[in-house]
């Protein structure tokens, strides 16, 4: 039984490779997207039967041959890796069934689907390796699909930002890539587990180029993947860059980021050189700190839905830099749930604020009024439990993240102190605050309910719109069953916190 | 004489090929227009491939690095290659 699981990571590689060729093929747009979505379907079949398989036997690690470079030479599978596998398949097929109706935008329609898997094989890639110029060349087949799929759409801002991005990932790409050619001339190995055996039993006086190279291997990580926040604000206003696409991937560029960053932590360069030698972890605390506090502060000044979505998420990125500088396994617990909250609660305003800009051409705090009307329940319901969940009422895993995070203080000292009391009272008292500045717009709002339905009646974008209610159902779906599973949840993470720390 | 000759020379072009690399690097934020920025780009990307190069050749490193190369080689096409469609697209787009 187990000696079969271990060649299943595999198939969960070679699948969306083999169905992206097969895209090639057929010129219908339905058989394509019927191909995708199976396979996306067929994938979190796979990875949800491997994360029950890891859960009784523990990790899976293998290794096929001595080769420093193939695409299928070795790979490890532990809780923590699974678990983004699963996220990261989540919010795939939510983008898949989106583009159903978004791809009438594209130019090349026939090679979507198959950039479209290869951008999935890329990233399973990046999440499944154990070798480093793999983990390279992953890397760069992700960015390659990821241009191209921003590139295809029929306006110049999508364009515009493509290139802006692409200098930014390829900078990114030539630090990450010098860092790891260090990293193979000192050890001579390309496997991750030995560079780490060997890390760890390296003289105290080559630390210093070790925390050089990881320096440059973090400074690579935050242009590739973290640089994408410059350009949201230029294109706050633009209504057809605010579109599915982007905002998942978005999300999958921050979790990509972020699991590369723990990754790179916890698995390749150790905690000793990180946090002991280079006090990483204050500087990541402090980070966070900055990024809670300010955002919090710019929540304030704002009356602009899609700046106060955008300033949550970075808010939320902020609390998971600080868990993870605190680096216990409580705090690590606590940043694998904030990491689901961002996937549930911030894609869900996400989705919100854009039927907005859909339909209104505004995202302007006034139209929240549409929050209260009862021809939008799916609307309002997603909207409230939103909300909700970033304050400490037990709603999604918006309690459960605070609880670990509380739990990290015991073993954190007074670091984690200091960056538990400042960003979670600016945090909670700012975010009450928004709520009741939401709940007086909703009753009270310049936009009373005839003009409403004049700009109701006025829209024309049926398919769309349903796509949107139906992201949204499915989200809130998923935060419903988060919240009734809450305690299983919060075991897992838990269980992937104490697989790194091990 | 010679052997330190040599070691002075490699130190220089260590320090040659790492200065190409960071200097093309941190110019692509300074330059304003695309078509540099792609060309500094490249700059940047071939001088790291020629340091690895020189670096496998200087360490007598296994000769499964040259697939390494190979491979990166080929990303650096493709990445060229990607950039020039993207500046292509967009100027087509602001055409229209």
């Amino acid at each position: 039984m187990l000696e079969f699981c271990y060649s299943l990571p595999y198939l969960l590689l070679l699948v969306p490779l083999l169905t992206s060729i097969m895209c090639c093929f057929f010129k219908q747009n339905a058989m394509n997207f019927f191909i995708a979505l199976t396979t996306i379907v067929f994938l979190i079949c796979l990875s949800t039967y491997l994360a029950i398989n890891i859960l009784s036997f523990g990790h899976l690690d293998y290794k096929v041959n001595e080769s420093i470079l193939s695409i299928i030479s070795e790979y490890r599978l532990g809780l923590f890796n699974i678990f983004f596998v699963l996220v990261l398949l989540f919010v795939k097929l939510l983008s898949l069934l989106y583009f159903r109706y978004e791809i009438k935008h594209y130019n090349n329609q026939r090679f979507f689907y198959a950039l479209f898997l290869i951008n999935c094989f890329g990233l399973l890639g990046i999440l499944l390796t154990n070798n480093i110029f793999n983990l390279y060349v992953y890397l760069e087949i992700y960015s390659f699909t990821f241009y191209a799929l921003i590139t295809n759409y029929d306006n110049e801002q999508s364009a515009d930002i493509a290139i802006k991005y692409f200098f930014n990932g390829v900078v990114g790409s030539i630090f990450i890539l010098f860092s790891l050619t260090c990293l193979y001339v000192l050890f001579q190995t390309s496997d991750i587990s030995y560079i780490f055996q060997k890390v760890n039993n390296v003289s105290v006086e080559n630390y210093l180029i070790l925390s050089c190279l990881f320096l440059i291997f973090v400074c690579g990580i935050f242009s590739k993947f973290f640089t994408f926040w410059l350009y949201l604000f230029q294109v706050k206003k633009s209504k057809n860059v605010i579109n599915f696409l982007f905002i998942t991937l978005m999300f999958l560029h921050i979790f990509i980021g972020l699991y590369l960053l723990i990754k790179s932590i916890f698995f390749i360069f150790g905690v000793k050189i990180v946090f002991g030698f280079m006090s990483f972890d204050i500087v990541l605390s402090v980070l966070g700190c900055i990024m809670v506090v300010y955002y919090s502060y710019c929540l304030i000044k704002t009356r602009n839905l899609f700046q106060i979505v955008s300033y949550l998420c970075i808010i939320n990125l902020g609390f998971i830099l600080i868990n993870i500088g605190l680096g216990n396994v409580y705090s690590l617990a606590s940043a694998f749930l904030f990491i689901l909250e961002y996937l549930s609660s911030n894609l869900m305003l996400f989705i919100f604020v854009s039927y907005l800009i859909y339909n209104f051409d505004s995202s302007d705090i006034n139209f929240l009024n549409i929050v209260g009307n009862k021809k939008n329940i799916i609307l309002s319901l997603a909207f409230l439990f939103a909300i909700l969940a970033k304050t400490i009422i037990p709603i999604g895993t918006g309690f459960t993240n605070k609880l670990f995070y509380a739990q990290s203080l015991g073993k954190g000292g007074v670091l984690a102190g200091l960056t538990f009391l400042i960003p979670m009272i600016f945090n909670v008292v700012i975010i009450g605050y928004v709520c009741f500045k939401f709940i007086k717009v909703m009753k009270f709002s310049k936009y009373n309910k005839g003009i409403y339905y004049d700009l109701v009646a006025t829209q024309n974008k049926g398919s769309i719109n349903k796509i949107y209610i139906y992201s949204l159902h499915v989200l809130l779906v998923f935060s419903i069953l988060i919240t009734v599973f809450s305690g299983s949840v919060a075991e897992l993470s838990y269980a992937a916190a104490e697989s790194i720390i091990q | 004489m010679f052997e330190q000759v040599v070691l002075q020379l490699r130190t220089i072009l260590d320090f040659l090929f790492l200065l190409t690399v960071i200097l093309s690097l941190f110019s692509i934020f300074l330059v304003g227009n695309y078509a540099r920025k792609m060309l500094l780009l490249s700059v940047s990307y071939s001088s790291l491939i020629l340091y690895f190069l020189y670096i496998v050749i200087t360490k007598e490193l296994s000769y499964q690095v040259f697939s390494v190369i190979l491979t990166i080689f080929i990303s650096f096409i493709f990445t060229f290659i990607t950039g020039v469609s993207i500046l292509m697209n967009l100027l087509k787009q602001k055409k229209q």
